[in-house]
């Protein structure tokens, strides 16, 4: 007998290094043809189907309800008929029962010396590196430095019944003070596992809807692009509101990618817009429409719904006045849009936040600046407004779209009557 | 016309022979063969004696002064001219030319001695097939000086071997007389061994021809060997210009040699036959001179097998690894005729110095063989096994002992496959044992397997504590050529990966002498440790401890095939650690590390960081704490990748 294919279990996130085995479509010996879909797994985030490259019997090497590490044989196609189990199993890489998936996930993670060093000095706890093999003295640099530039593929395994994920290159971490650790302790008492806080603000829309009218092609009743539009480039600034909390840490993502939850009819999904700073707003729209499609037709992808680092849930169709959204995991806070009143123009910004990882003034900030530029995109405002991304600094060529600060760029007129702009940087060495 | 008489048939074939020998003379002062020529002008009869008077089921096994003995027994003639005129159409394609002929069961090679116990293990096997077939090896009295000779009349004798030894005594060992280099009696030599002797010359063909059939039925009935002195003399050099006879000495000879007689009382005759055999030796040589030569293409196509990429992990397996190597052979010997134990001290109960052959002879007496201590026949007489059909198993009880066999190794089992252009293939396995700390000290503890990498046609491969010996085994068993298996005396004892590092992932791939990799089980590898046999358990018994002190992720590689080294699986670790570590137990100077490492030096683009971590070059010393140094241990290793990688 020749062995034809094996179909294993694809590695689709970087954070599912187990998958579900949600149903198997043929029985043993059955004759599959190439193209043929045989398994459908579950992820933590979606399901993905798996199809035979080969035409031949199958053996199956696993169950319904099996879950599978990453890379462990899920079916076997031969140009014979499987004759024997027995002789079949043997050398085959199953993983069926639980028990097992569950001791190979857990790692009981090696230190080295030099490693455990950093960690010493920076007095981190271990439990920051969860989940991994080996730490080495580079994967404590890596998760202290802000500035890492090349972000290698850490891997890991996902520890079973876990709240938190255990950070990865994608982030890097600030131990809490002394005083917030305190603090943490002091609260925990009270408020048991998490210590979540929400504050809300009430947003005035007044001609607002104008600009969404004019300027928006798809979202024309809800202000869900122009919210992730400037809550990504609020966030590179507000960096603690896009992190998370984890062993005494506080990891901070070192891209910004908001996500939005939708829930029609098919289930809660939330699905990010990568590098939201970097984008435009008719990106922005034009991306979130086709997520929205997309999870009309069932086919989003794992990416789409990973890495995530701050959430919006936007209940204004759904007539809602004001509700207490819930964090996700590996996030640190959530803004909730509610309903637009009608006769008021007014509607009710949420955010809750993880106390452990920043404070009710800091949010305050964060939510009462979201609320200044959301507004100010009121149609008197809007008629004239240019496209930040096509608006450049003249001197240092830096776009609009690129200041954080709140100041802007000034037009000038130069010594030959042309026009430009200039930032406030190159403004004041001008 | 009767057997064993001469008569003009037999003449014939004599000046056959000696036109064809004067011809090489000729076409070589034409500049039109390539290499040299020995020839046997003078000695024809001793080949039509033994070799004109075997049946065609028997063999002969021949050396350097073969041409005589070839035409005897194959009456091949234009095979022979065309091997020598280096023609494709040539017995071997050219390839082996005057020394090196094969046809059928007509061996000869340039390699002195070396064929004796060859053509024993030759005669064995029909002894095993029961198919009263026995040959002949020839030798000449220049021989008389190899050990090899020595050791095979040994074992013929006692084990009572149906072979013919023919010792062609021309008085000269190339151009030495026998006053200079031969003490006491020759005829004595085989007696001592308790084997019959006969002797005859060539200057009283008829009597010759007469007692070699009786030496030969001899051997066919007894099935015992014996050994049957010739005198003769060569009338030529020994081989073009080099002879410093006295003109005399050569002269007298020349009067007594019977063609000359032959030429001289029947003119008539000797002028019909000498006419008629020119015209065809002429008429072939017209014919071959414009033939093709072989191509490249087709003596040799490199392997283009490349090692797998696809793993799967190990299982331990709770035996010993004798335990287990044993297994494969007490199966193998209940089931297979064709496979035969042979080494010292093998028979059972004691089954060998390291139990490999536990029970063997219990289970099947005839096909298990205990020797003297006689590396080179035990090799020799394997490779005569393994071309007449059996698939023999040489343990050389100690590694350090291989160098005793090594020209059986090196001009024998590598070589008659090319040289005798793919007639035949040499299946012979030999196993041994290498590897220190046991105390055995400087010559019983040694890792000599740099001087057994890189032989043609050899493949080497070593066990380790990683992989189950019976996989390796079964895969040995179909090998077509020579493998030399590496063990190791300590992994013995041991079980199959009795233990796994933490957080590391065991796996093996589908090669059919499998790579063994031990990689972080989810963090991407800093640094690719290359080792294999013994020191394979001590490397991965360490490897928790190299990443604690050295800060890097280490990937092992553990290579089971060692010759010829297919590194891919090195190179794919390789390109992603850009460092790279080779631990061999041996010292490092031309290694099994410096072949690895300047074999994926040619497949990369950029420079890596390179280290050999192997044993001192000094005898291994007996005391302990010293072989403990001598020898790479747990934390030279940790120390040296620190010094030469550490961040």
């Amino acid at each position: 007998m020749k062995m034809l294919h094996e179909v294993r279990v694809p590695q689709e996130s970087v954070n599912d290094q187990s998958l579900i085995v949600l149903d198997l479509f043929f029985g043993a010996n059955d004759i599959v043809k190439k193209g043929d879909i045989i398994a459908e797994l579950e992820t933590s985030k979606t399901t993905l189907t798996v199809e035979a490259e080969k035409e031949g019997f199958i053996k199956y090497f696993c169950k319904k309800g099996d879950e599978l590490i990453v890379n462990s044989l899920i079916a076997q196609i031969s140009d014979q008929a499987h004759v024997s189990d027995v002789i079949i199993e043997e050398g085959s890489l199953i993983i069926p029962s639980k028990q097992v998936v569950q001791s190979a996930l857990a790692y009981n993670t090696l230190f080295s010396s030099q490693a455990l060093e950093i960690i010493a000095a920076n007095s981190l706890d271990k439990g920051l590196f969860a989940g991994r093999d080996f730490v080495s003295s580079a994967d404590v640099k890596l998760l202290l430095s802000p500035s890492a530039i090349s972000v290698p593929n850490v891997n890991v395994k996902t520890i079973s019944n876990a709240s938190e994920l255990a950070p990865t290159g994608n982030v890097y971490v600030e131990k809490v003070s002394s005083n917030k650790q305190r603090e943490i302790e002091y609260l925990s008492h009270v408020q048991s596992a998490s210590l979540v806080s929400v504050i809300n603000t009430w947003l005035d829309l007044t001609g607002v809807d104008e600009y969404l009218n004019s300027n928006l092609q798809y979202f024309k009743e809800t202000i869900l692009p122009i919210v992730i539009y400037e809550c990504g480039r609020l966030l590179v600034k507000h960096r603690e509101l896009n992190a998370y909390y984890f062993h005494g840490s506080v990891a901070y993502y070192r891209q910004v990618n908001v996500g939005f939850a939708i829930d029609i009819d098919k289930g809660l999904k939330v699905v990010g817009i990568r590098n939201t700073n970097e984008k435009t707003i008719h990106q922005i729209e034009n991306e979130a429409f086709r997520l929205a499609n997309l999870y009309q037709d069932n086919t989003l992808t794992v990416e789409s719904l990973s890495e995530i680092t701050f959430t919006i849930t936007d209940l204004s169709g759904e007539g809602v006045f004001s509700f207490h959204p819930l964090i996700n995991r590996n996030n640190a806070a959530i803004l909730g849009i509610s309903s637009i009143d009608k006769k008021t123009k007014r509607s009710m910004l949420s955010l809750a936040f993880d106390h452990r990882v920043t404070e009710g003034r800091k949010a305050s900030i964060f939510l009462s600046e979201l609320r200044e530029r959301i507004e100010s995109y009121k149609s008197s405002y809007s008629d004239d407004r240019t496209d930040s991304s096509l608006v450049k600094c003249s001197k240092c060529l830096k776009k609009l779209s690129e200041e954080i600060s709140d100041v802007g760029f000034a037009e000038y007129i130069d010594t030959k009557g042309k026009k430009g702009y200039i930032c406030q940087s190159c403004f004041k060495g001008f | 016309m009767n057997e064993g008489t001469i008569n003009h048939k037999r003449i014939r074939e004599a000046l056959l022979i000696r036109k064809v020998e004067e011809k090489f003379l000729e076409l070589f002062s034409q500049g039109k063969l390539n290499g040299t020529v020995h020839t046997c002008v003078g000695q024809e009869f001793s080949a039509i004696a033994f070799a004109g008077q075997l049946k065609r089921k028997d063999f002969v096994f021949s050396n350097h002064r073969c041409h005589g003995h070839y035409i005897a027994f194959t009456n091949d003639t234009r095979g022979l001219i065309a091997e020598l005129l280096g023609k494709k159409s040539g017995t071997c394609g050219g390839v082996g030319s005057s020394q090196h002929l094969c046809n059928e069961n007509f061996f000869s090679n340039g390699i002195q001695g070396g064929i004796v116990p060859v053509a024993a293990g030759f005669a064995l096997a029909n002894k095993l097939k029961e198919n009263k077939a026995i040959g002949v090896v020839y030798i000449g009295d220049g021989t008389l000086g190899e050990g090899a000779f020595y050791e095979t009349l040994n074992i013929v004798s006692k084990w009572e071997v149906p072979l013919m030894v023919v010792c062609e005594n021309n008085f000269y060992a190339q151009s030495t007389p026998q006053s200079v280099n031969l003490a006491g009696d020759i005829m004595l030599r085989a007696e001592s061994f308790g084997i019959k002797t006969f002797k005859g010359n060539t200057w009283a063909p008829d009597q010759l021809l007469i007692d070699a059939k009786i030496g030969i039925e001899f051997v066919r009935e007894t099935s015992k060997p014996a050994f049957f002195l010739v005198e003769t003399y060569r009338l030529n050099a020994h081989s073009k210009g080099d002879d410093d006879r006295s003109k005399e000495e050569v002269e007298l000879y020349k009067q007594k040699d019977f063609l000359t007689l032959f030429q001289r009382e029947s003119p008539e005759y000797y002028d019909i036959y000498a006419g008629e055999i020119d015209a065809l030796i002429g008429g072939y040589v017209k014919e071959i001179l414009n033939e093709e030569e072989l191509t490249l293409d087709e003596y040799f196509q490199p392997a283009k097998e490349a090692s797998s990429d696809t793993w799967i992990p190990i299982e331990s397996i709770s035996k010993r690894q004798v335990e287990l190597i044993n297994n494969f052979f007490v199966d193998e010997m209940k089931e297979n005729d064709k496979v035969v134990f042979i080494g010292e001290d093998v028979l059972s109960p004691y089954g060998g110095a390291f139990k490999v052959a536990r029970d063997l002879s219990f289970i099947k007496p005839n096909r298990v063989f205990s020797t003297p201590i006689s590396e080179s026949a035990i090799v020799g007489i394997s490779n005569g096994l393994a071309l007449n059909g059996f698939k023999p198993f040489a343990e050389i009880m100690f590694g350090d002992f291989m160098t005793l066999a090594f020209d059986q190794i090196v001009n024998h089992a590598s070589k008659f496959h090319h040289i005798f252009n793919h007639k035949v293939n040499c299946p012979v396995v030999i196993r041994t044992p290498m590897g220190g700390r046991r105390g055995y000290g400087p010559t019983h503890s040694q890792t000599l397997d740099k001087f057994l990498i890189g032989i043609d046609n050899v493949l080497v491969v070593a066990l380790s504590t990683l992989i189950d010996p019976g996989i390796v085994y079964q895969n040995v068993m179909t090998h077509q050529h020579p493998v030399i298996i590496i063990e190791n005396k300590t992994d013995y004892g041991k079980k199959i990966l009795s233990h796994k590092a933490r957080n590391f992932v065991f796996e093996v791939n589908e090669d059919r002498f499998p790579v063994i990799r031990v990689r972080p089980a989810a963090s991407t590898p800093e640094i690719t440790i290359v080792t294999y046999g013994g020191m394979a358990d001590l490397v991965v018994s360490a490897i928790e401890d190299i990443f604690l002190e050295t800060d890097l992720k280490p990937e092992v590689i553990i290579l089971t095939q060692i010759s010829p080294l297919d590194n891919s699986s090195i190179l794919r670790s390789v390109i992603r650690t850009k460092k790279l570590v080779i631990v061999e137990e041996g010292s490092s100077e031309g290694g099994i590390g410096s072949e690895v490492i300047s074999s994926i030096m040619e497949k990369l683009d950029e420079p890596i960081k390179v280290r050999r971590i192997t044993g001192m070059p000094v005898p291994i010393p007996s005391v302990k704490t010293l072989e403990n140094i001598v020898l790479p241990e747990k934390s030279r290793i940790i120390n040296e990748v620190k010094l030469h990688f550490g961040k």
